[in-house]
């Protein structure tokens, strides 16, 4: 189990909802799974006249929690907008907490993130801060009262992975009484397993399994992965080293080839 | 006078209440945020918001997101 502010979660994956080939795929991958929290965005209606939104209507009828982003905005007031926006339309005082540095990288803008941050706090938003894997910023962000913090592991839907590996094991020693979940980079089930290993509660992923060629049995991949790196944190991983062990005793060894 | 919604021009009475212009449309406005010239405003201050002449409103409402 771990939390998510004042809730618990058992699967430890929280889904992205875009770039799915189809609705149905997306309504697959959550129910086939036992997927509990999902992330979704805020963007103008293309169609003024529709009547449906078919998307937030199916996700409403689904049994999960709703996590809203920011995603998208660059400055602090954009995001602080959204943000109220977003409780009002899904009634949550969750809010995924997106300032980004540019459009090339999508690169969390650090100084803003924080800002934002204390100003929703202060207005009594549940904030998840995606920001760079810097223990620092993550520890200034704990200490504005997230509870959640979720540094990137590479660029978002980059599928590199955990690049930022060494940074992310000193944001765990930094705050091992909150919960971190990697959000970012991301691509396949073995970065999800090391994620826990390192001693993560969860990931959040959205491209790696909407735009793999089977995103239901990709979901399933993610969920093994993920208990799997539990199970061995709670194991025990033992520590590298930069030298060779044997694992067969020398004791004993014939010594003809010595001669 | 002259509003824009999510970008369109749309013709309304001056002096029009946000509430007004929401009544008027043929619509349900649940699961929609409403942003005036990049100012959120909630749904218990629709009446008492004036619209004017140039105002950008903008209409949000769920999508998928990551």
């Amino acid at each position: 189990m771990f939390g998510l502010y004042d809730k618990r979660f058992d699967v430890p994956l929280l889904l992205g909802t875009s770039r799915y080939p189809s609705l149905d795929v997306l309504i697959e991958c959550i129910d086939k799974w036992g997927v509990k929290v999902v992330t979704t965005s805020l963007r103008k209606q293309s169609a003024l006249n529709s009547k449906k939104n078919l998307f937030w209507e199916t996700l409403q009828s689904l049994n999960v929690d709703v996590l809203p982003n920011t995603a998208g905005c660059k400055t602090v007031k954009e995001a602080i907008m959204i943000a109220q926006m977003a409780r009002e339309v899904f009634a949550t005082d969750w809010i995924k907490l997106e300032v980004i540095e540019n459009d090339d990288t999508l690169k969390p803008f650090e100084a803003g993130t924080t800002e934002a941050a204390e100003m929703l706090v202060k207005e009594g938003f549940k904030v998840f801060p995606y920001i760079t894997s810097n223990a620092s910023v993550c520890e200034q962000l704990a200490k504005i009262g997230c509870q959640v913090i979720m540094p990137w592991g590479s660029y978002i839907g980059s599928g590199q992975g955990l690049v930022y590996k060494k940074e992310l094991i000193e944001v765990r020693k930094a705050l091992p009484d909150h919960t971190l979940i990697v959000d970012a980079g991301i691509g396949k089930p073995s970065d999800a397993c090391l994620a826990m290993e390192l001693g993560y509660d969860g990931v959040l992923i959205n491209t790696a399994i909407a735009r793999a060629q089977d995103p239901i049995i990709m979901t399933g991949a993610f969920i093994d992965a993920l208990f799997a790196g539990k199970k061995a944190r709670e194991a025990g991983v033992i520590p590298e080293q930069s030298f060779a062990t044997p694992s067969t005793t020398p004791l004993g060894m014939p010594i003809w080839h010595q001669e | 006078m002259i509003i824009l919604v999510n970008g369109k021009k749309q013709d309304v009475q001056p002096e029009l209440t946000l509430k007004a212009w929401v009544d008027f449309q043929e619509r349900s406005f649940s699961g929609i945020a409403i942003a005036v010239n990049q100012v959120f405003i909630p749904k218990p201050k629709y009446d008492t918001c004036i619209l004017k002449e140039n105002d950008q409103l903008d209409l949000l409402s769920p999508h998928p997101g990551g």
